[in-house]
């Protein structure tokens, strides 16, 4: 199955060309690493993915549902259902405590109280984070977050999760706990997942890594493990 | 660092550089902000410049003619009851002997449209016309009273029926010279010819548009005052001596004065004096309309508060460039100046605007309520246009204060990690020191007033315990917003509605400084309610008592206090000897001073009939009860009931003695009982009418209550005391208490409008603290889409925690009204009207007051939700 | 003489109190024969009357002009009854000024009022007053007690230096060709003044030469004229000059102009235009109004003891003592003067003159 299929993807910003017609796909439970340097468009890419952003050309489809001509209910409705993100800032919303974040995608969905109540502590325990789940955000540390992110990102049970940075903001030891988690739960649950990143240490994890410069990619070399 | 010789260089340049770089950049890039902010502010300072100009213009001719029909006097003559006689005018001018100085009688009659009634009083101004031709030589240049009238007409000295009027006059009624007029003048209708227009002159203030300015002897003969006048007023001609003159003349006629017990005054005394009646009012109003701007410190503090919030990282980078803490505030207080200024100015010109509208109303109630006035038009004075700049900026500053201190408190190395603890203004958060606000507030109530020089009585108390309150309640709003947060997030199963919740629970500054401001709005304008419906509520009562009577007869223009008009002896004997009249009580009202201050005396004639005996609302009843408790005595001092507001004006109570003047001389008076009256509050002294009538050598009535034949056609009565007496006015007892009530309401439209501003100021500033927040939660928003938010959603996050604040704004705003309320009817205002009401809370006006506020803070909430949910992802490559 | 133009036209101006012409006013008559002291008094039933003083002041080195004049103005040829105090049948104005050449400062100033408390004048007897102004018999003489605004005050005696003479022929003074245009015109042309005068606080014991006017009529000019230049001239060898020329809107002076000799025992010498010149000289620009007044005028005159031909010229104390602008906006010129011998070139006395119809709006108002 195809989690997700992107062809000829381009988009530009006042003119300014920032994808140029980028295609590849990615396999259920299949990682990949989007590398390039800065302004290669990384994370325009990431947006028209999680349908944040349109492509202005090219199709993108996820799990067989072509996000072309879909409105903005519609995109909504696939964030809430196929596709979650993982930041770099982690951005959980600092009002929720952790558990309200991991739970907020499940209320957006309309799954019932009771329903939420059985997800939630096994998702919490996903994680690793069940001594934590009453905490605010900023009584958390980075890696808790970045748990609570992931968690957040898991509990809608996603076809494909976009990691932006999922490490950036991380010690070392930490990354490595958080990318270690991230593998796990894709190879667990089947889900795709597309990690853009500049660290090389991420592609451990990847099965394979796409290099993006100048907007298109030009190398999609399998992951040697 | 260090070279301290470059220090006195530095701070302006870095000032013109925070300035330049910083702060202008800002505003540029949120014009809409800015405009709303500089919109708020204005809408501030208008309100409060358009009522101090209204209030202004509303009191500004109560009845001086010189002031603008020949300028100023420099002292006023008058008797302290009745009139004076025209043989003083030959004692004034022996007295005066060589000292040159213009003399000019006045006398003064109210009158009334007789088609057009609603128009109020006329006011009839008889001087002498001759003698008014040479005000030019005293007004230091050649004035000429009646300018067109050249050619064709004959003299109008002494006639009774010809008059000439302002232009404001001719333009209000739409008439010209020659046209006729039909008017009621005590109880009888004359044609009445306008004689000539007197054209404006931009060097004296405008004749007022309802004075009707007669020959002295022609008014005398038209009122029936022959040989009697109002007063005299003297002016001394210019010149280098006039200064020594005036004093010569001053002490002449102080003598004078004394000697005969007449008052002596300057105009500004008498202006003082009189407009002092209506201070109260005016300054109730004054303060309502520092409300708006209030209301507008609260939302610009929050607005800057959210700058200093968003521009922190900014300023953090700053101070680790080593701009100086002082920098940064003085930056911020620079903000602020430069927002005052704007919108200060911008009210100015609004306010002026709003004025002449607010003028209208204003007036109406002085009148109603207090004294003759007359409008003058609406002046923007250079003290006036520079109080509201200083005010406006002031505000503005107090406002830019707090933010100013917490951006300047910014650590150079604050990490800018975001999602950290917004700057939420330590102050706000300090709930116990709003108990211990709330609790001194409540002390300061039973702080006992000030009584000033000039006997007015100010609740100082009262009006600290106010604002206290008000302070206290801006510190404990946040105690809200917990519990209604648990409410809010009560309803798990929408997401949106939770997190709105999640955010009051976390509350930031401008949660609570929006709260607090529509708190505010809400609670003073609530609080205004509460007296307004313990007022009405307590009139009613008072109405439905007093009034028991059938019919009401007076002569026209009685909707006022100041009518003078009478109904003639022959009238009311007519009247009483019609069929189907049981029994009348009749009342004959004079002005009177003790001192400076004036008041009303009644001569009462009530009906023989005990069981229709008029019932006053009795505060300390007589103790001989009946209608003839006032008559028991033959000898001083002659019983005398007073008012409550009397009785605090003078100190008095029963068994107190007043020394009342009168024509006949001074006349002692022992209170035997004090009553409840809301009609005025110069306060009224009743004593029998036969007393009055052997005094003031007058058997005239100034108004009776007409009891009908038991089982009487009361509307045929009516319409037949109408046919026989054309005019005066008859009501019926309903249409007496509809009318009241009506003149009630309308006194009050000011404040009903003033409220309304202040709150729509605080909704508006909701909208735009929300907007400010949602700006700042950009990343927020990101989340929540990439998260599979719709727009549609956060709207209602966005609507709901609107709703949020608006209860909390609400709840904190009803609370605080309460104890406003109670301070006003039970502190300031027995303390500044003397007027005892019973507390009443308009429960159906508070729901509805705030279903509307729910609804449309909800409302303005999802719009700017709406709004917000699409402006762009922040872009972190 | 002549106010009733500035009468008439200021309250034709102002508040059409002017009314009254079919009324049965009184006329002079040919041959009445006065009664004084009674005739100094008000004449109620004649439409105008006047007493006007003019004089000059003098206390060491200082010296004054000053002017008074009370007008009687009939509405209707009755009275105001006693104790009316606004009454409705006399009006009262009144003009004061004071010129001070030291200082160059002229103050005038106007009044008006109805009869009645603050203005009035009795009948027979002298005793005229308008507000604080006053002019009365006093002993063998009269007292007059002025002020101009609050910058001067007067109280003056003024004793008779010789009994007054009455112009005219056969006692009446005629103006104009109607038989009405007549007044009896009784004048003290010599009085001895001393009193005190203050001014601008400071008070100056002064003492002086008077001349006073009393002049008693109906109706006194043709619509033809438009103004006129009259003067009183005091020598100081005990003679006057009363002349006058009223102008006409032709530009030639009327025929009823006079000029009269008094000499010192009250004898009246007439002359008519033509014995006697009255020759514009000294163009002086009113700052006020633009108004050009001539204002050293030359009399040519037959001296009726020398028989030989004088020439006087009148030289003002100060140039501006113009009343400029009063009420109704009506401008003359009125002041105090040195009469120059042109023969000798010596100073051989004083004068008042007085120049009407210079300003463009009196000439305006007059038609």
């Amino acid at each position: 199955m195809i989690a997700l299929q992107v062809s000829k993807v381009t988009k530009s910003y006042d003119k300014d060309p920032v994808l140029r017609g980028v295609s590849f796909s990615l396999e259920a439970g299949e990682r990949a690493a989007l590398m390039g340097p800065s302004g290669s468009g990384k994370s325009t890419l990431l947006n028209c993915i999680g349908g944040i952003d349109r492509p202005d050309e090219g199709e993108i489809t996820i799990q067989g549902r072509s996000l072309k001509g879909m409105d903005e209910n519609e995109l909504c409705q696939i964030r809430r259902s196929m596709v979650s993100t993982v930041f770099q800032f982690f951005h959980l919303l600092p009002t929720l405590t952790a558990a309200e974040n991991i739970e907020f995608p499940l209320q957006l969905s309309g799954m019932e109280e009771k329903e939420r109540r059985e997800l939630l502590p096994s998702l919490i325990e996903e994680v690793g984070l069940s001594h934590r789940s009453h905490a605010m955000p900023h009584e958390l540390s980075g890696g808790e977050m970045q748990r609570v992110a992931i968690a957040r990102a898991l509990s809608i049970r996603p076809k494909l999760i976009l990691a932006d940075e999922p490490t950036g903001n991380l010690d070392s030891a930490t990354g490595e706990i958080i990318l270690d988690l991230l593998e796990e739960l894709s190879e667990r649950h089947g889900i795709a997942m597309l990690l853009v990143t500049h660290s090389p240490g991420v592609t451990r994890i990847c099965d394979r890594t796409l290099e993006m410069q100048d907007g298109v990619l030009v190398d999609q070399s399998t992951a040697v493990v | 660092m260090g070279a301290s010789d470059s220090n006195s260089e530095r701070p302006a340049a870095i000032g013109r550089l925070l300035w330049s770089r910083i702060i202008w950049r800002h505003w540029r890039r949120e014009p809409r902000l800015t405009f709303v902010l500089v919109g708020i502010l204005a809408l501030g300072v208008a309100v409060f410049l358009a009522v101090r100009l209204a209030n202004k213009a509303a009191v500004s001719g109560f009845g001086m003619f010189t002031e603008s029909i020949a300028g100023e006097s420099d002292f006023i003559l008058r008797p302290r009851a009745g009139t004076l006689q025209v043989e003083v005018l030959r004692q004034l001018r022996d007295e005066a002997g060589a000292v040159p100085v213009g003399i000019f009688p006045v006398l003064e009659v109210s009158a009334a449209l007789s088609e057009r009634p609603e128009n109020g009083l006329l006011k009839l101004l008889g001087a002498d016309l001759v003698a008014l031709q040479n005000a030019g030589t005293y007004a230091g240049g050649g004035t000429s009273v009646s300018g067109d009238s050249a050619g064709g007409d004959d003299s109008i000295l002494g006639l009774p029926d010809r008059g000439f009027v302002g232009a404001a006059f001719a333009k209000r009624f739409g008439m010209e010279k020659d046209e006729q007029l039909s008017v009621i003048v005590n109880d009888q209708i004359i044609d009445f010819t306008i004689a000539g227009v007197v054209p404006e002159d931009p060097n004296r203030p405008a004749v007022p548009d309802n004075l009707v300015l007669m020959d002295l002897p022609g008014l005398q003969k038209l009122s029936g005052l022959e040989g009697q006048l109002t007063r005299v007023e003297l002016r001394i001609a210019p010149g280098t001596q006039a200064e020594q003159n005036r004093q010569r003349i001053g002490a002449a006629m102080w003598d004078l004065a004394a000697a005969h017990g007449w008052v002596l005054e300057t105009p500004e005394d008498r202006k003082s004096s009189v407009t002092q009646m209506s201070a109260a009012f005016r300054l109730n109003l004054t303060i309502l309309s520092g409300l708006a701007l209030l209301v507008g410190i609260y939302l610009i503090m929050q607005a800057m508060e959210a700058a200093v919030v968003k521009r922190r990282a900014e300023i953090a980078v700053l101070r680790s460039l080593g701009v100086t803490p002082a920098q940064i505030r003085a930056a911020w207080l620079w903000e602020g100046l430069i927002l005052g200024v704007v919108g200060a100015i911008a009210g100015i010109i609004l306010g002026r605007l709003m004025a002449v509208g607010l003028v209208v109303a204003i007036s109406r109630t002085v009148n109603t309520l207090y004294y003759e006035t007359t409008t003058s038009a609406v002046t923007l004075e250079t003290g006036e246009m520079a109080f509201s700049l200083v005010f406006g900026i002031v505000a503005s500053l107090t406002a830019a204060l707090i933010p100013a201190r917490e951006a300047s408190l910014t650590a150079p190395a604050q990490s800018m990690r975001q999602g950290g603890q917004g700057g939420g203004l330590a102050l706000l958060r300090n709930w116990p020191l709003g108990l211990l606000l709330l609790v001194a507030g409540i002390a300061f109530a039973f702080v006992p007033p000030r009584v000033l020089a000039s006997g007015s009585i100010v609740p100082v108390g009262g009006y600290v315990a106010a604002v206290v309150l008000v302070l206290s309640a801006s510190l404990l709003i946040g105690l809200l917003f917990r519990p209604l947060a648990s409410l809010l997030g009560r309803g798990k199963r929408d997401a949106m509605r939770h997190y709105a919740a999640s955010q009051l629970r976390r509350p930031e500054g401008r949660h609570r400084l929006t709260a607090a401001g529509l708190a505010v709005a809400i609670g003073m304008s609530a609080a205004m309610a509460i007296l307004v419906a313990s007022f009405e509520s307590t009139l009613t009562g008072w109405i439905q008592q007093l009034l028991k009577a059938d019919i009401y007869v007076a002569a026209a223009g009685s909707n006022s206090v100041t009518n003078e008009n009478t109904l003639s002896a022959v009238t009311w004997q007519e009247l009483e000897k019609m069929e189907g009249i049981a029994g009348m009580d009749k009342l004959r009202r004079y002005k009177v001073s003790i001192g400076d201050n004036d008041f009303f005396l009644g001569g009462a004639d009530y009906n023989d009939d005990p069981e229709r005996f008029l019932q006053l609302m009795w505060l300390n009843p007589p103790k001989v009860k009946g209608p003839n408790s006032l008559e028991v005595r033959e000898t001083e001092p002659f019983p005398g009931w007073i008012s409550e507001s009397l009785a605090r004006r003078f100190s008095l109570e029963v068994g107190s003695e007043i020394p009342l003047p009168t024509p006949d001389g001074t006349k002692r008076i022992e209170v035997t009982g004090i009553f409840a009256e809301y009609g005025n509050e110069t306060g009224t002294l009743v004593i029998a009418r036969n007393l009055t009538r052997d005094w003031f050598q007058d058997d005239r009535v100034s108004n009776m209550a007409v009891y009908a034949d038991p089982g009487a056609d009361i509307d045929a009565l009516l319409e037949q005391i109408r046919e026989a007496f054309p005019g005066v006015v008859a009501r019926s007892n309903e249409n007496l208490k509809a009318e009241s009530i009506r003149i009630f309401h309308q006194t009050f439209a000011v404040t009903y409008a003033l409220e309304a501003i202040a709150v729509i100021i605080a909704v508006a500033g909701l909208g735009l603290a929300l907007a400010g927040l949602l700006l700042e939660r950009r990343g927020e928003l990101t989340t929540l889409k990439s998260l599979g938010a719709t727009r549609a959603d956060i709207a209602r996050a966005s609507m709901w925690e609107g709703i949020a604040l608006a209860g909390a704004g609400l709840v904190g705003g009803y609370l605080l009204s309460f104890l406003l309320g109670w301070i006003l009817i039970f502190v300031i205002n027995p303390q500044s009207f003397g007027w005892t009401l019973s507390y009443r809370v308009p429960w159906l006006s508070f729901i509805g007051l705030a279903i509307i506020t729910l609804i449309t803070a909800g409302a303005v909430a999802w719009a700017v939700g709406h709004r917000n949910a699409n402006l762009p992802g922040e872009r972190e490559e | 003489m002549k106010r009733l133009l500035l009468i008439v036209t200021l309250l034709g101006a102002s508040l059409d109190f002017s009314a009254g012409d079919e009324l049965p006013w009184n006329v002079p008559r040919v041959g009445h024969k006065l009664t004084f002291p009674a005739d100094h008094g008000s004449h109620p039933d004649f439409k105008i009357e006047w007493w006007y003083l003019t004089g000059h002041l003098y206390d060491g080195d200082r010296r004054f002009g000053f002017q008074a004049t009370f007008f009687r103005l009939g509405q209707k040829p009755v009275d105001v009854a006693p104790g009316d105090a606004f009454g409705e049948s006399q009006i009262y104005m009144a003009h004061m000024g004071l010129s001070d050449p030291e200082t160059g400062q002229f103050i005038h100033e106007e009044r008006l009022n109805r009869g009645g408390w603050d203005a009035g004048a009795e009948v027979g007897n002298l005793d005229v007053f308008n507000g604080d102004w006053k002019l009365k018999q006093a002993g063998n003489g009269m007292q007059l007690v002025g002020s101009i605004k609050s910058e001067a005050g007067f109280d003056l005696k003024l004793l008779p230096h010789k009994t007054h003479v009455i112009f005219g022929e056969e006692g009446i003074s005629r103006k104009g060709p109607e038989g009405t245009a007549a007044s009896y015109y009784i004048t003290f042309p010599r009085l001895d003044v001393d009193g005190t005068l203050t001014l601008g606080g400071k008070t100056f014991e002064v003492y002086g030469e008077a001349w006073m006017d009393h002049e008693i009529s109906s109706s006194q000019l043709d619509r033809n004229q438009v103004g006129w230049d009259w003067a009183c001239l005091q020598f100081f060898d005990g003679r006057e000059i009363m002349g006058y020329v009223l102008r006409t809107d032709s530009g030639e002076p009327s025929e009823y102009s006079k000029l009269v000799w008094i000499d010192p025992v009250g004898e009246l010498t007439h002359q008519k235009l033509g014995e006697y010149r009255w020759i514009h000289e000294g163009d002086w620009e009113s700052p006020t109004n633009g108004a050009v007044y001539p204002i050293t005028p030359i009399i040519e005159t037959i001296d009726p003891e020398s028989g030989i031909k004088r020439r006087f010229q009148l030289v003002p104390t100060m140039p501006n003592q113009e009343m400029a602008n009063g009420t109704g906006g009506v401008s003359y010129w009125e002041g105090a003067c040195d009469v120059i011998d042109l023969n000798s070139g010596n100073a051989v006395g004083r004068a008042f003159l007085e120049m009407t119809g210079y300003a463009d709006n009196i000439a305006e108002k007059l038609r």
